[in-house]
């Protein structure tokens, strides 16, 4: 017999024939035989959820697990930043992790992140400080109106309103803002004011440097600028029934209101008087004669 | 190959094609491997779930070639874990078969009992490669395909098929 003629037989291939009666019953038979039923629907319905869960899963995994990193060191990063602030006609001395020293003055605020502290020494100043930088890496005090960055010195950083002031005591001080850079030594001072010009004056007076006491440097600023200057260091109240345009440019002392009132009063010609115990009105000369 | 990109089985109506096409044969062939209906509709989604997660892999026209792979992996761990029950007399769907006389009926009935105790005698891939020709109609070429075989294979494990239920009912 030929190799597999069963099968050839039973699959109707020409010139294969079977007498036998069972093997021809098994023929018919199971011609006629069906599976059982095979709940097609409802198996691609499981399919289809499975599918959604694991695709959804792979998802929330990832992101579940890139959003704990991103919030693990975001917390850690927030919790690791330190602010510190000063009132009006109040000071305070701040250490940085690398033990520089910060006097951080009147109505100043100071912040800086412990935690990036050791790859990036970086302070964001707004106000006035006085610095006196530890020899390390690059030292960066960052402000609305500037940038310095120094590598161990110390110095004096003002940003109040639109003007950056930057004193320099020991060592040298870059100053960079609008990718401009200016370098100056000690003794020196330099001023870039709201239009971005840079004043530097050489050759100052720096006996006072750690006194604490240090005035403020007013580079061309009208009247109503000085009142609000006066209003964040002293914590007051000014109003003003003067009006002038002429630019003070000279100093005014953070911690002495009635120094500083003067002072004020006398450059402008005009008087102030006292209406309650934080709150102060200028008025002109004439108004007193009456 | 461009028309391979667009028929990604990662498309969703790629994917419900290929399941329409190929689940009933898919369901079956495992039918005649474990006897057992539940075993292989979970088998089946199985498969086609591993088809799903191989989707970018597999080109949509080796699909059917695939799931009877994982198909018959699948059942190599089943058959592993336990001891397959063949319920065919039981579970069998009964075709009544109408316009017949009464009692022609029952003697084909009663050989379908003979014949299904038969079947439960035969060895796994002897069952299937029959149950796949009679039932779903498949060629031999598509039996090979399916079982990775050749075809003078496949008809070889049909001559034994038939050579063995001969035998067994022959001797009910």
């Amino acid at each position: 017999m030929e190799d597999n003629y069963l099968a050839k037989w039973i699959n109707d291939e020409e010139g294969h024939s079977v007498d036998d009666p069972i093997l021809q019953q098994i023929k018919e038979v199971s011609g006629q035989l069906t599976t059982p039923y095979f709940d097609k629907e409802k198996v691609f319905k499981n399919i289809q959820q499975k599918k959604t869960r694991s695709k959804r899963s792979y998802i929330n995994w990832s992101v579940a697990a890139s959003l704990l990193v991103i919030i693990g060191l975001g917390s850690l990063y927030l919790l690791s930043s330190r602010s510190f602030e000063t009132n009006a006609m109040a000071s305070k001395n701040i250490q940085l992790p690398d033990r520089s020293k910060v006097s951080l003055q009147s109505g100043s605020q100071l912040k800086f992140n412990s935690l990036s502290w050791s790859l990036d020494r970086k302070v964001a100043l707004s106000g006035i400080a006085y610095f006196d930088v530890e020899k390390g890496a690059t030292f960066t005090v960052t402000t609305q109106n500037g940038n310095i960055t120094v590598l161990g010195t110390a110095f004096s950083v003002s940003s109040v309103q639109d003007q950056l002031l930057v004193r320099c005591y020991e060592g040298s001080v870059s100053v960079e803002k609008n990718g401009k850079q200016s370098i100056i030594k000690p003794g020196d001072r330099i001023v870039i004011d709201q239009k971005n010009n840079r004043h530097i004056t050489k050759n100052l007076d720096l006996s006072f440097k750690q006194s604490g006491q240090d005035d403020y440097y007013i580079h061309k600023k009208s009247l109503s600028k000085i009142t609000e200057l006066l209003q964040r260091f002293y914590g007051i109240k000014i109003k003003s029934k003067v009006t002038s345009k002429k630019h003070y440019t000279g100093t005014i002392p953070l911690y002495d209101l009635e120094k500083a009132l003067n002072i004020i009063t006398n450059t402008y010609q005009i008087d102030y008087q006292q209406e309650a115990k934080n709150s102060y009105i200028f008025v002109g000369n004439e108004s007193t004669e009456k | 190959m461009k028309e391979r990109s667009l028929n990604n089985i990662c498309e969703e109506r790629t994917f419900s094609n290929l399941y329409d096409q190929y689940a009933d044969e898919v369901n079956n062939y495992l039918y005649y491997k474990f006897g057992y209906q539940v075993e292989a509709a979970e088998t089946v989604q199985q498969a086609f779930i591993k088809l799903w997660k191989n989707c970018k892999k597999v080109d949509p026209y080796h699909a059917r070639a695939f799931l009877y792979k994982v198909a018959n992996n699948l059942s190599l761990n089943v058959i592993k874990h336990e001891k397959i029950k063949l319920r065919y007399a039981k579970e069998s769907h009964k075709r009544t078969a109408t316009h017949e006389d009464p009692a022609f009926e029952m003697e084909t009935d009663e050989f379908k009992d003979k014949l299904e105790t038969a079947l439960a005698t035969l060895k796994p891939k002897q069952r299937t490669t029959f149950l796949m020709h009679r039932i779903d109609g498949k060629s031999y070429k598509e039996i090979a395909e399916a079982e990775q075989i050749s075809v003078k294979a496949v008809e070889k494990r049909m001559h034994q098929a038939l050579v063995q239920l001969r035998e067994t009912i022959k001797n009910i």
